[in-house]
């Protein structure tokens, strides 16, 4: 059952924040629940367009249409977000299930995750400081190191936590 | 219903250790046990292997309806 796993499916397992490789039935649950979201995404940008146009359009009120259309795509997004993360949740995609001699081990690869992601994290969160702020990296860094250091901590230890709920211990001898 | 716990048990696995050996996750097998889901011929043949018999053993119900 073991197939080599593309890096399009590496991606998509990575970005919607599945640890580890998934098997057919698993594939299939995440395949629907992608489906659904794109349903449910177009069908609100539909009403979402045809609203801001009614707006710019026949009332010709374009600051409000401009304003619809970003939230109203703000919240589209974030409907979607939650009813995949709820869904995936339900189907027990996020599940870690060990064994309890194995926690220990566990708890180390949860914790370098959540060291990669911090990094990564870090990287995107100064990214925007040294492309909109004058002077050199090493500079920026310097003057913004304080609060680099804290958003770290907190991404570090909400990702954290975050993988420990996911963890589930089993009886081995089922 | 199949026969995977049965065979299962006869070999001495658990539903980990079953699904460790064919690459599938644990809920899986446990979804399958129970008739929830409907493994791919794949998966099927790859129970069967391990399980060491063959897919009539495993899921032909004697063609009692469900």
């Amino acid at each position: 059952m073991k197939s080599k796993e593309s890096l399009w499916l590496k991606y998509l397992r990575w970005s919607n924040g599945i640890t580890g490789p998934l098997d057919e039935r698993q594939w299939a649950e995440l395949e629907r629940i992608g489906n659904n979201c794109f349903e449910v995404f177009l069908s609100l940008e539909a009403l979402i367009i045809l609203v801001s146009l009614w707006l710019a359009i026949k009332l010709e009120n374009y600051r409000n249409a401009y304003w619809f259309l970003f939230w109203g795509n703000l919240l589209a997004l974030l409907v979607v977000g939650i009813y995949s993360g709820h869904s995936m949740k339900h189907a027990g995609l996020f599940d870690i299930e060990i064994i309890s001699e194995e926690r220990r081990k566990v708890m180390g690869e949860i914790i370098l995750i959540a060291l990669i992601r911090t990094a990564f994290f870090s990287i995107i969160y100064v990214l925007p400081l040294f492309l909109f702020t004058n002077g050199p990296l090493k500079e920026i860094l310097f003057a913004h190191w304080q609060e680099i250091l804290i958003v770290a901590v907190l991404f570090f230890l909400g990702s954290f936590t975050e993988l420990r709920k996911r963890i589930k211990i089993i009886k081995d001898d089922d | 219903m199949n026969q995977v716990k049965k065979y299962r048990k006869r070999q001495h696995l658990s539903q980990r250790e079953l699904a460790k050996r064919i690459g599938v996750a644990r809920q899986t097998i446990n979804l399958i046990e129970n008739g929830k889901y409907n493994p791919s011929l794949n998966l099927c043949l790859a129970l069967a292997h391990e399980l060491g018999t063959d897919l009539n053993s495993l899921f032909w119900d004697g063609g009692e309806k469900q």
